[in-house]
């Protein structure tokens, strides 16, 4: 596809606003599917297909606006009630989301889409809607033949077509619609394609040139319009303009006046008078009818000004999404990178006021008093910087509704998805980022957990099985659980097939949860065979690395026959880290504090030697190893176990030991800089942070940490 | 500026505009170096460093260059000389290498100079101190060679060291 016909600042907006639209259809279906009765999903598909189609408009994308305009029209018949909602036409509608995303990509410039996909989705969506054999006829070269023949016609056409009713419309905008991105020449062209049309301009309103904002829309309309479309199929044209006051549509019955109306064309305001005599015949108003069409006569066609009357029921679609923008990562980032400087110049003023203090008291206190203050803006500032990256989880937990469709489709089981706290804030990035963790915990549940209806018939549970997604916050972190009502895993399955894999050692005596972490081992798989799906064996392992990446952990909880619960424990953020600046010889690290549970000065015959190396601590009873950093990062000298050490007790995915420091510093919240970003991952290191005297701090990564200290002695 | 630096300033104007090069000269103990002054992002001087554990020798650590946390590699080090006492006047080099920014401890910052680019003659196939891959290329500029270096290969080498680094951790 050509890009460069696309003006790149409307192609980005365009992609912005489809890929919200795609994402809200999908869910529109998914629910319409469960509830096929439920008018707002009809309704919000059908505006998501139409607001895309406008959009494709607008760029001059002709192909994806004539897709989404078949897609509108099979739509818009179950809107009226002409069709049932079926499986199939799900499938259909679902599929033409997969190709509007498929343009969109494209579009973007990042993959080629296959244009034969949205051929046959196009005619699966043409068979639905009973139009397959229909000829296409551009919409252009009707309108363009319409406007030429309108009189002659006007009298052959008209006479056979008995069931045809007549309407009134009335299209009287705001002056300011043009400056929404109302476009009253594409309702003009819709009104057109929809039977004869009878166009009066209404020019008066005008005002002098120099009076004249060209921004302004200062023309209004009336239509006569001859139709076999019902009055809600009309309405729909005008959806979009339903706040609009001077918009109105009227069912006028009787013979259609032909001669009359001719002469009226150009007559203009006339029009109003002679199609008084008509009003008896409204038998019908639509919803848009604002307050003062009971006024008699069609006169207010003509009437300049009119009350503002608020319309108590019209939706107002605007208001819904509390007028957000679109902001880029990027920029976002940036923001976040600038704050960020910000505190740690902030820690630095302080750091200075103390010196200033002593050198001058009076002073000192004045400028502290200053530093203080600021400090609770930056505090606030950075707060909600941190609250612009939070996204509701329901982003992340949505997609999830179709792939469980798609799989109770083409595996014959039922399952039903149930999500909770979809309101649930998160860190952007960290949402982002848990699609994948969580799409393979779904589909292992489907594949693993849930059992097939004959199976789950023979238990005595219910048809159909339940996944359900469960997110709040809780303890400074947000906890994600995938929890169905399956099978649940037999520890003692995992356990021989660990040990059949020389995992575990025969002795090896482990707790339940112990051995359900097994499963997260690399190369472990429980699945007897391997489907598509799920269970190729190196999932539950990508799963734990990815949401340890995250900073989070993972459990697992299960009862055979009843089920398994998978919980995600998440940092709220991913920037900023509640942390303990610890010393170790002349090197400053970072320890999470979320990982500490105390601190304290041991004495030396706390210490045990095991085999004369391995080093562990006495405390309370209970014996911990001790990482010894001097050691593990071979720094460069190696001190003896002394009076002075501090241990700081640790835990880890329920693990603790004991980590040896010479001096606890601070604690305050640092702002995690990346280390790949100039250079790479370091074994033991999760990041740096800069401290307040613009030194490095590096933070440890306490559970590869772990890893290197325990496996290597 | 005399007259005679003038032109001979105008003169290194042509070298960049057309067939030449600018490149930064610089001494590591005896020799003179140089790399493209398009890789050179700035000159800083020595900051306290923070160690990175478990890495090879010439990576002395990273420092916070605004905001951003950068490598720092002692090229004396890697190229086997002993390392000099870090103070004040201790120049830091920072290279774009591969879209990241490192810093470079060098001896002593020489010169920016122009280059035509004929003048490069490739490197003799000798051993070396200098492991011959880092090498692009050598010339004699006022009666001294400078040797080019190959900044990335440089680094390339050290990523090897990285995949060994997390392979390790991996079978661990």
């Amino acid at each position: 596809m050509d890009l460069s016909k696309f003006d790149p600042e409307a192609v980005k907006l365009f992609l912005e606003e489809a890929t919200d639209m795609q994402d809200q259809i999908e869910e529109s279906l998914l629910t319409l599917e469960g509830d096929p009765s439920n008018e707002d999903a009809v309704n919000n598909a059908f505006r998501g297909f139409h607001t895309i189609k406008g959009g494709a408009g607008m760029i001059g994308f002709e192909e994806l606006q004539k897709y989404t305009h078949e897609v509108e029209f099979l739509l818009s018949d179950v809107r009226g009630g002409s069709r049932n909602v079926t499986e199939e036409l799900i499938s259909a509608l679902l599929s033409s989301i997969d190709c509007l995303r498929g343009f969109c990509s494209e579009l973007e410039g990042k993959d080629n889409f296959d244009h034969t996909l949205a051929e046959s989705s196009l005619a699966q969506i043409r068979i639905l809607s009973g139009d397959s054999n229909k000829p296409e006829e551009p919409p252009k070269q009707k309108s363009r033949k319409q406007s030429e023949s309108i009189p002659q016609e006007s009298v052959g056409k008209s006479t056979p077509k008995d069931n045809c009713s007549r309407y009134l419309i009335r299209l009287k905008f705001s002056e300011d619609i043009l400056e929404s991105g109302g476009d009253p020449i594409v309702l003009l062209k819709d009104f057109h394609e929809q039977g004869e049309c009878y166009v009066t301009p209404h020019c008066h309103s005008i005002p002098d040139l120099e009076f004249l904002n060209p921004t302004k829309l200062y023309l209004h309309w009336s239509l006569v319009l001859s139709t076999t479309k019902t009055m809600k199929e009309l309405e729909d044209i005008l959806m979009f303009f339903v706040d609009e006051e001077g918009v109105e549509i009227k069912l006028i019955q009787g013979p259609p006046e032909e001669t009359k109306i001719k002469k009226d064309i150009n007559a203009g305001i006339v029009e109003a008078t002679t199609e008084k005599p008509r009003h008896s015949n409204v038998q019908e108003s639509s919803k848009f009818k604002s307050p003062n069409q009971e006024e008699p006569g069609l006169a207010s066609i003509s009437q300049k000004s009119k009350p503002n009357f608020p319309k108590p029921n019209t939706p107002k679609k605007k208001d819904e999404s509390g007028g957000s923008i679109h902001v880029s990562n990027l920029k976002l980032d940036k923001l976040m990178n600038l704050v960020g400087e910000t505190v740690i110049n902030q820690a630095r003023l302080k750091e200075f006021g103390q010196e200033l203090r002593l050198a001058d008291r009076r002073m000192g206190d004045i400028y502290q008093q200053i530093v203080y203050d600021s400090d609770i803006v930056v505090r606030e500032l950075q707060d909600q910087v941190m609250n612009i990256r939070m996204v509701p989880i329901k982003g992340t937990f949505l997609p999830l509704q179709r792939i469980v469709r798609d799989y109770c489709v083409s595996s014959g089981k039922k399952i039903k998805l149930q999500i909770f706290g979809g309101e649930t804030e998160l860190d952007k990035n960290v949402s982002e980022k848990l699609g994948g963790p969580l799409k393979h915990l779904v589909r292992n549940a489907m594949d693993h957990g849930i059992e097939s209806i004959e199976k789950r018939l023979e238990k005595g549970k219910s048809e159909e099985g339940t996944i359900c997604l469960r997110a709040f916050h809780g303890e400074g972190h947000v906890f994600i659980e995938v929890q169905d009502d399956g099978a649940g895993i037999n520890s003692e399955v995992i356990f021989k097939k660990a040990l059949a894999k020389g995992l575990i050692d025969e002795k090896a005596e482990l707790d339940e949860q112990a051995i359900f972490r097994l499963l997260f081992h690399a190369g472990f798989s429980t699945a007897e065979n391997v489907s598509d799906i799920s269970g190729r064996g190196v999932g539950m392992d990508v799963v734990r690395q990815e949401i340890e990446s995250l900073r989070g952990s993972i459990f697992i909880d299960s009862k055979v026959g009843m089920g398994s619960t998978f919980q995600i424990k998440l940092p709220l953020t991913l920037a900023i880290i509640e942390g303990m600046l610890v010393q170790v010889e002349d090197q400053v690290f970072t320890i999470p504090l979320l990982s500490i549970l105390e601190s304290i000065r041991p004495t030396v015959d706390q210490f045990r030697t095991m085999q004369k190396q391995g080093e562990v601590i006495e405390i309370r009873g209970e014996y911990l190893p001790v990482l010894n950093l001097s050691k593990v990062f071979n720094l460069e000298r190696e001190k003896k176990i002394n009076e002075e050490e501090i241990c700081v007790i640790i835990e880890n995915n329920k693990m603790r030991c004991g980590l040896l420091v010479d001096r606890i510093l601070d604690q305050q919240q640092v702002v995690i800089k990346s280390m790949k970003e100039n250079f790479f991952q370091i074994p033991g290191i999760a990041g740096a942070t800069i401290l307040g005297d613009g030194r490095v701090s590096l933070i440890l990564d306490l559970p590869s940490l772990m890893i290197m200290s325990f496996k290597q002695n | 500026m005399g007259l005679k630096e003038k032109s001979k300033y105008e003169d290194s104007y042509e070298f960049s505009n057309h067939e030449g090069q600018q490149y930064v000269s610089f001494k590591i103990a005896e020799e003179t170096y140089m790399v493209d002054i398009k890789k050179v992002r700035e000159f800083i001087t020595y900051d306290r460093i923070s160690i990175i554990p478990n890495l090879p020798k010439h990576y002395k650590g990273v420092i916070n260059l605004r905001g951003s946390i950068i490598p720092v590699m002692d090229l004396r080090l890697r190229f086997g000389y002993p390392q000099l006492e870090y103070n004040e006047r201790t120049v830091l080099m920072t290279i774009f290498v591969e879209e990241k920014l490192i810093g470079m401890v060098v001896d002593k910052v020489l010169d920016v100079i122009n280059l035509p680019v004929e003048n490069l003659q490739p490197p003799p196939d000798t051993e070396m101190i200098v492991e011959r891959q880092f090498l692009e290329g050598l010339c004699e500029w006022r009666g001294e060679m400078l040797i080019l270096l190959n900044l990335d290969s440089l680094f390339a080498q050290d990523k090897a060291i990285q995949a060994i680094i997390s392979k390790t951790e991996n079978s661990n």
